[in-house]
């Protein structure tokens, strides 16, 4: 979890990730960002992120990106 | 409930109410006008607001047809010798049909005793631009005629909807409106005493024989508005007279045409082609135009011959001494021929 | 049946009367039989048998591909497996959902890309063979292209993805599945539709509701105020513009500016009109415009404007482009040879221009377009790749970045972007946009705005006045926008003015708006004798 605020803070600074909510669907990352946020999910945790995954609802705050993440890591 | 639909279908019916009251006051202020006031204008909007600002059933004779009717017959020049009261209701190029619907609209506030049909009309078997029809039918109201027009007519410009509401046609005039405009939204346009007539002193020399002859065929269409006419008279028993102003351009196939249709209605038929010296037309002075239409010198003439037709066949009153509106008007109008008399 | 001819009008009166008398149950069938209808009537009767293939052919794949993963979760539910059994399971029907979903992919958009290339590839093939032996034995003139292809294209392929990838299910009836391909709203320019939305929309239970009815007319109405008003007349302006000759720069300037707008309007318009008229029979269209010139950077822009394609391009081009094997690859292989910044550089960069260059494709064929595909691809990459230095630059430079003109230049930077992007496209060939390049700088000729040469391009000055109007219009009611629903507003005023707003739009639009013939002051006044 914590590494994922990492994360999200080094691609936008000025956020406090641990609280915000609605990150993608209010628009404090947009698409771009989220190109960069698989790459390094990716390298940092060893899982692959598929089309499944990629909702809004997965990516709105650092805890769904987490509780994503841990699905990933079951399969 | 039941009180909220209440209240929901009357705010509905105030909504449509106050649509159709906005659109024909826009459609009023910008469709296309042509006033008498503004010099150049012939067979005018200005004619229907006069002719409906005319005391009800106090017309005793109509003139029906196109450009030479309005041209070449003065009502007040009547009124002046006998008279007689008398309307012009001419259009440029009129076919019958509108000719017929021009009727019928005057008919509704007037009951004339005898109407005069300018046979000129029958020459015309194809549809006049769009601009001229627009001239009469903008001032007819909606009515079984004009629906049937609407939906019947054969140029690709006039759309039934056009027809219908000239709204739609005028709408991008928005940038042309002038003061008459407005004055005639808020009928407050002043020349009401012309009766129809086109006052002009221009003139031109012409040549006075028919053209050379061609095939004619009055139309289906013609002929069906003609006995429609006729229809509409006889059962407001009203006289219904067929004649031609005299003007070059004529038939000789035309006016036996014309005869023959007179024949078969059992109407009097006044071919005026043959009387020019009758009438006392000079051909080097009393034409507006090349073979065309007379002008106030030839109207004048024309007037006084049919003015002597009418006293000579039918026993009308003279109202001269009662009629006070048409005393007056008589009197503005005779300053404004005297204006156009070129000095 | 254009969407603002009278017509539509009455064809939409037609469709509201039978449709609120339908019983509930079967409204949807009343919109699908005035859809199809209204297709026929705005297209042919030809373009139907390719709505009905693509269509068909992605509800049945869709429903193959649904059937594969009811089969799979019943046998992962059935049985103890083992982990890599279980995974083993998944690949398998995995691939063979892969191996429908591509068909279903090669068909449609095969069928997208004959119908808009041929002609394109036709006319170099004719070049070529002029060039050889002097004659162009090749005609697309057979080739159709129906209407709304690649609206009814996308919306489809959307659909069919979103079940490859879980997103939802299928939908069982295909009736149901058409009337989303085909409603007649959405069929000819969009919005592009997602079936989670428009599809559950159509489903629901299409009771009346004067409310949302009256919304519904008072959104259309704006729209046609936007598009006759507004958007049409500044067409005739730069038509006449950028179909003429050659002319001065100033004139191109005020062309360039007049060209932004008109877009602006026609689109979001078209837009309102059919979003508007979908709201009266309880059916929610997505919204495709929010104020894109309020925009304050380029991908900003693109969020607002004409936002379900740029929404479809990242859920189905972006996306799927960053996080395929073959962009981890290179992803990997850039790590290593250049700097992470430059790894992570190479992986929006690639992904951006497949994206847009394909954008860029879906708006038009031919070289302007490849242009103008990579044109925005450029202004985005460069805007993410150097912020970092764009930052320090402002720091440096001490600016006020929290300062109203700040915005306000952020704002028009991004409009001069879209107008440099709509300069590719709009004067019709690279040529002429070099030559009106050319005169802007060469030969601006301010003089052209004042010496009366403005007025010779179709409008004169009362038109002039009536556009700077109404563009100040649409700027409030942007703001307004931007802050609360109009309309809502509007319903709480009391009804007199509620009732002058309505009356002078109407108005607004049925003497202001270019329809019909126009008026000739000449051929009226002179009909004489």
């Amino acid at each position: 979890m914590e590494k994922v605020v990492e994360i999200l803070s080094s691609l936008k600074s000025g956020v406090d990730f641990h609280t915000a909510e609605g990150i993608v669907t209010n628009k404090i990352i947009d698409s771009i960002d989220i190109a960069s946020l698989i790459s390094m999910l990716e390298d940092e945790f060893d899982v692959e992120i598929g089309m499944e995954y990629m909702e809004n609802e997965n990516f709105d705050s650092a805890a769904a990106i987490w509780e994503m993440i841990e699905e990933l890591a079951e399969e | 409930m039941q009180v909220m639909n209440k209240k929901k279908v009357l705010k509905g019916i105030c909504f449509v109410l106050i649509f159709v009251i906005l659109f024909f006051f826009f459609q009023k202020l910008l469709q296309a006008k042509w006033i008498a006031s503004d010099s150049e204008n012939s067979a005018s909007t200005s004619a229907w607001i006069e002719y409906r600002s005319l005391e009800e059933n106090s017309l005793d004779v109509l003139f029906l047809g196109t450009s030479h009717s309005y041209f070449g017959v003065d009502p007040m020049y009547i009124y002046d010798r006998t008279g007689i009261t008398g309307y012009v209701f001419g259009g440029p190029g009129l076919r019958m049909d509108l000719t017929y619907m021009n009727l019928e609209d005057a008919l509704k506030t007037q009951t004339p005793s005898i109407v005069f049909l300018d046979m000129s009309s029958i020459q015309f078997d194809f549809q006049q631009e769009e601009a001229k029809c627009h001239k009469v039918l903008d001032q007819l109201p909606m009515t079984s005629s004009k629906l049937e027009y609407a939906f019947n007519t054969e140029s690709e410009e006039m759309k039934p909807l056009d027809v219908l509401f000239p709204f739609f046609r005028y709408h991008s005039r928005w940038s042309d409106l002038g003061k008459n405009d407005f004055k005639y939204v808020l009928n407050d346009l002043d020349d009401t005493y012309i009766r129809g007539h086109y006052i002009t002193y221009q003139s031109k020399e012409t040549e006075f024989h028919f053209y050379e002859d061609v095939d004619y065929v009055l139309t289906e269409r013609n002929l069906d508005y003609i006995k429609r006419m006729k229809r509409l008279c006889d059962e407001k028993g009203i006289q219904l007279i067929f004649y031609k102003i005299p003007t070059p351009t004529w038939y000789e196939s035309q006016s036996e045409g014309a005869k023959e249709i007179a024949e078969m209605l059992d109407v009097p038929w006044l071919e005026l082609f043959y009387e020019v010296d009758e009438i006392g037309l000079d051909v080097k002075a009393d034409f507006r135009d090349k073979n065309n239409h007379l002008n106030q010198r030839g109207a004048e003439k024309l007037s006084a011959y049919l003015a002597e037709y009418i006293q000579e066949h039918y026993d009308l009153e003279d109202q001269r001494p009662t009629n006070k509106k048409w005393n007056e008007d008589l009197i503005r109008y005779k300053k404004l021929v005297e204006l156009k008399i070129p000095k | 049946m254009a969407i603002t001819s009278v017509h539509f009008l009455i064809f939409l009166c037609i469709t509201f009367c039978v449709f609120y008398c339908c019983p509930v149950k079967y409204r949807w069938v009343a919109l699908l039989v005035s859809s199809i209808y209204f297709y026929v009537m705005a297209g042919a009767v030809s373009f139907l048998p390719f709505i009905v293939l693509t269509s068909g052919v992605i509800w049945i794949c869709a429903r193959i591909i649904g059937r594969l993963y009811e089969e799979q979760d019943e046998k992962l539910k059935g049985s103890d497996l083992g982990r890599a059994e279980k995974k083993a399971i998944k690949e398998q029907y995995k691939k063979r959902a892969k191996r429908v979903l591509m068909l279903a992919l090669v068909c449609c958009v095969g069928i997208l890309c004959v119908t808009k290339f041929t002609r394109y590839a036709v006319r170099y093939l004719n070049l070529i063979a002029e060039a050889a032996n002097g004659s162009a034995p090749f005609s697309a003139e057979w080739i159709l292209v129906p209407l709304g292809i690649s609206y009814y294209t996308f919306s489809t392929v959307g659909y069919i993805l979103d079940v490859y990838w879980k997103r939802y299910t299928y939908e069982p009836e295909f009736l149901r599945f058409f009337l989303y391909a085909i409603y007649f709203p959405h069929i000819v320019q969009g919005p592009i539709s997602r079936y989670n939305l428009l599809g559950q929309e159509l489903k629901k239970e299409l009771r009346f509701d004067s409310r949302r009815i009256v919304f519904g007319m008072e959104l259309m109405l704006w729209g046609f105020f936007k598009k006759l008003v507004i958007a049409d007349r500044l067409n005739i302006f730069v038509s006449a513009v950028y179909n003429g000759e050659e002319h001065a720069g100033s004139i191109y300037l005020v062309a360039m500016l007049f060209d932004a707008f008109q877009i602006y309007t026609d689109f979001s318009g078209y837009t309102d009109i059919v979003r508007g008229a979908s709201q009266i029979f309880g059916v929610e269209l997505e919204q495709n415009f929010n104020h894109p010139f309020f925009a304050k950077t380029v991908p900003e822009y693109w969020r607002r404007w004409h936002m379900t394609l740029g929404g479809w391009f990242k859920d189905y081009v972006y996306y799927p482009c960053t996080i395929s094997h073959f962009m981890k690859r290179i992803n990997k292989r850039t790590k290593k040879t250049l700097s992470e910044r430059g790894g992570r550089f190479v992986t929006v960069v690639i992904p951006v221009f497949v994206t847009w260059v394909l954008t860029g494709l879906w708006h038009g064929t031919g070289k302007t377009y490849l242009a103008w595909g990579i044109y925005y691809s450029t202004l985005i990459t460069i805007s993410v790749a150097f912020q970092p230095e764009f930052e320090k630059v402002t720091k440096f430079l001490k600016i006020r970045t929290d300062t109203f003109s700040w915005q306000l230049f952020r704002m028009l930077r991004t409009f001069c972007c879209f107008m440099g992007g709509r300069l590719l496209t709009s004067p019709g060939g690279l040529r002429r946009t070099l030559m009106v390049i050319k005169n802007i700088l060469l030969h601006l000729q301010a003089w052209c705005l004042t010496d009366g040469t403005l007025f010779t391009y179709g409008l004169d000055w009362p038109q002039l006045v009536l556009i700077a109007g109404s563009v100040l219009l649409l700027w409030g009611v942007s703001m307004l926008q931007e802050r609360a629903s109009v309309r809502e507003l509007l319903e709480e005023q009391n009804i007199v003015f509620r009732w002058a707003v309505i009356f002078a739009a109407i108005f607004s639009i049925l003497i202001f708006g270019i329809y019909g013939l126009g008026y000739d002051a000449a051929a009226f006044i002179y009909a004489q004798y």
